[in-house]
């Protein structure tokens, strides 16, 4: 079974050739051992040293993650894992990732936690995964793992690459501990299908839907330097995936009077869609025909009412219904947001489920998010992050602490 | 009042002439349609915020998506009225546009199409030479664009010739007996842009033809053109210089508007009939670019009246080039399209061409 390695070094080998498979050798790598900390504060350097950073805010982002003072302020965050009488913890042994498509780098994250814990990694990236992010990522990784301080690094990461087969994924489904599982329901789908072994630990990360809260009176108060950055915080978690990232927001709900309301969507709308008209860069004339598609579509199936905005910021009402709410729609993307006045947060209560993934807010007291976290008891609700975080990454994602996820707990009695 | 303006020369309207006869019909085609679609109305209300304004010149009307004829049923006349439903073929797949006709609308599509057909190759029926095959209509249960568009056209033409046989293999005997037997008259060639240029230009012939006295009618779209490196004035320079053919005339048009078709005029440019118009809109915010600049492509045809196809917009990039001033003299406005919105759903004139 030939495939495609790419890192620790770029050529075809066999699967079963991996080092990853060899279950002769120990674990030498204890959870947050020093030996990892110093080759992620290495990968950071060299990454931010490379000038193309500056062009690549998620791979800057990355980097700013893997310095070693935030992975000892995350290991100080989990001091319930560490220096325990009655457990010790342990890596959960080789750990299989599968990376979406997309452009996005959020993989990487998962595998340095599960590197950090000690685990071998074998991750499988789409062949169409060209863009030069990543490729300037797995270029410097592959730098870093050509180096003799870290070739033990080189049993812990590989990334290969092979065209959809079925006894490959099959193959490596059962001969892993636990699989990540990225790239949305239908990926989960199909993986579900290569039967893992019994004991093997499946964290899956689901087509989830996000969306924004803001408070109508904190935002008409702001000047217009606090409008500014208002702007630019939402168009970093809302454009730079065109809202098909799972945390990006979809909706919009405005919390406030009908005034007050009134006076927010009307100015919010203006003011995103001078900033944004600046720095989008997604071909305008197509997403002009995607939202006029999905607004009639929208209006026939009496799911909008009311639309702001042109084609850069499109907000579309969401109607009220007497009836039960449907769940929260699917944005198409590209600058749509459906919308909604709300008296207080308790007001999301229809539409909070199991696919309801980040709540972001702007302007909200601690009451209100206090409401939201009650509101989050249950099944929705993973995160609840102010405006301009809701793309960060976090070790605690979608319901898992991933460095609880990614290790096992060792009972001792002395 | 419409069937003067389908009945005038066509070509004949300067802008103040035609903001004059043909603003009104437009108006009382979206009140007819907001009083007999409740989806029409619905949209007018909700994307275009009608409620709160009243349209007052032809970029005031709000426009469908093509889309919305996929995705829904738009019609404005009850169930038993529906005379007739065109389907497109689209891309395998894809959901297809249904276009509810009524006789009356019917009626109008032919009556337009004549006019403007008639307009360069007269009132006689021409013998009329087809790039194609009979296979074409084999499938009836997908008929395709290609065959409904040369179904469409014969009705200008007599001793329908098609010049390529039961496997699309082009026959030279078809050819020279048809030159053979009209001689020295006009004749009427048809074909998608596409096949004309595979089978027509590019085919492999003894002896040099004379299509001086042809007047070819061709469309289906540029992309495959394109994929070849083809552009109009490639297409036109080539033709003249292995057939001696200049009347060529390339039409744009859709399903979604049979009969509103925007013939080429002599500068190469797609020229806007009296009964019809187009505006390009800016991507960005719908707003209508000054002529020259490139936009979205807003078709507006007073024909339908059985659905709400008056006024609609297309995933076509294009621009004005002018207006009321062709040089053959036709009135009017005039545009090019340049392509179509990227990653927006795509949709072909013409089928994909299963070869052999």
């Amino acid at each position: 079974m030939n495939v495609q390695l790419l890192t620790p070094e770029r050529r075809d080998t066999d699967l079963n050739e991996l080092p990853f498979f060899d279950t002769t050798t120990v674990y030498g790598l204890a959870p947050f051992d020093e030996r990892t900390l110093a080759f992620f504060d290495t990968f950071s350097k060299k990454l931010l040293a490379d000038r193309s950073v500056n062009r690549l805010p998620e791979i800057a982002a990355l980097a700013f993650w893997i310095r070693r003072a935030n992975l000892l302020q995350i290991q100080k965050e989990n001091s319930h894992l560490f220096g325990q009488a009655h457990f010790s913890l342990s890596p959960l042994g080789r750990v299989f990732h599968v990376c979406p498509a997309n452009v996005d780098t959020m993989f990487i994250y998962s595998l340095a936690v599960s590197v950090l814990m000690g685990n071998k990694n074998l991750l499988r990236i789409s062949a169409r995964m060209e863009a030069p992010q990543i490729t300037f990522l797995f270029d410097t990784l592959n730098e870093l793992l050509g180096l003799a301080e870290f070739a033990l690094f080189r049993d812990y990461i590989h990334i290969i690459t092979y065209p959809h087969n079925d006894a490959i994924s099959t193959a490596i489904s059962g001969r892993c501990n636990a699989r990540v599982i990225w790239g949305g329901d239908s990926t989960i789908a199909a993986f579900r299908d290569f039967k893992p072994a019994p004991r093997t630990r499946d964290i899956v990360f689901a087509d989830r839907v996000s969306l924004l809260c803001i408070d109508c009176n904190a935002f008409n108060e702001l000047d217009a330097k606090g409008r500014e950055n208002f702007a630019r915080l939402f168009f970093n978690d809302a454009y730079t995936f065109d809202q098909k990232g799972c945390s990006s927001p979809q909706s919009v709900f405005l919390l406030g009077d009908e005034a007050a309301y009134e006076t927010c969507v009307t100015e919010m709308v203006s003011l995103l869609s001078g900033a944004i008209a600046g720095r989008y860069d997604t071909d305008i004339a197509s997403i002009a025909s995607l939202k006029l598609n999905r607004m009639v579509d929208d209006t026939l199936d009496r799911t909008i009412d009311h639309k702001w905005g042109d084609n850069y910021v499109t907000f579309a009402a969401l109607r009220t219904q007497d009836a039960t709410e449907a769940a929260l729609p699917h944005s198409c993307g590209g600058g749509y947001f459906y919308t909604r006045r709300l008296d207080s947060v308790d007001g999301l209560l229809p539409f909070v489920d199991n696919k309801l993934q980040t709540v972001s807010y702007f302007g909200l007291d601690d009451t209100a998010l206090d409401a939201l976290v009650s509101l989050s008891r249950g099944e929705g609700i993973d995160r609840i992050v102010p405006l301009g975080h809701a793309l960060d990454f976090n070790y605690i994602w979608d319901g898992y602490n991933l460095l609880e996820a990614l290790s096992r707990k060792i009972y001792l009695e002395r | 009042m419409l069937n003067d303006l389908l009945n005038t020369i066509q070509y004949s309207l300067t802008r103040d002439e035609k903001n004059r006869e043909l603003l009104p019909l437009l108006l009382e085609r979206h009140q007819w349609h907001l009083g007999s679609c409740a989806a029409y109305r619905d949209i007018y209300n909700t994307v275009f915020e009608g409620s709160i304004r009243q349209p007052a010149t032809l970029a005031d009307l709000p426009f469908l998506p093509v889309s919305a004829f996929k995705n829904h049923e738009l019609k404005s006349i009850p169930d038993s009225e529906v005379f007739k439903v065109l389907t497109s073929s689209g891309t395998t797949g894809d959901a297809v546009s249904r276009i509810f006709l009524n006789k009356e609308t019917a009626q109008l599509q032919s009556l337009a199409l004549s006019k403007i057909i008639t307009h360069v190759l007269g009132k006689a029926r021409l013998p009329m030479l087809i790039i194609d095959s009979k296979a074409v209509f084999a499938n009836k249960q997908s008929y395709s664009a290609r065959g409904a568009g040369i179904l469409g056209l014969s009705v200008f033409g007599k001793d329908h010739t098609y010049v390529l046989d039961d496997n699309f293999e082009f026959d030279e005997q078809v050819l020279a007996s048809f030159l053979e037997r009209y001689d020295g008259q006009p004749f009427f060639i048809f074909g998608f842009t596409f096949m004309v240029w595979l089978y027509l230009f590019n085919a492999k012939t003894g002896k040099r033809y004379d299509l001086s006295k042809a007047i070819l009618i061709h469309s289906g779209g540029w992309k495959k053109m394109t994929d070849m490196a083809v552009d109009n004035s490639v297409f036109r320079a080539s033709l003249k210089d292995r057939f001696g053919l200049d009347q060529i005339y390339n039409f744009y048009g859709m399903i979604e508007q049979i009969g509103s078709v925007f013939l080429e005029n002599s500068d190469g440019y797609l020229h806007c009939p009296n009964f019809a118009d187009v505006i390009i809109r800016n991507p960005a915010d719908f707003s209508v670019q000054p002529h020259g600049v490139p936009g979205l492509v807003q078709v507006i045809s007073v024909l339908p009246q059985s659905y709400p196809g008056h006024s609609l917009l297309t995933e076509d990039i294009g621009v004005i080039m002018g207006e009321d001033d062709a040089s053959n003299g036709w009135k009017g406005k005039y545009f090019k399209v340049t392509g179509r919105a990227k990653k927006a759903e795509l949709r072909g004139c013409s089928d994909t061409f299963k070869s052999r």
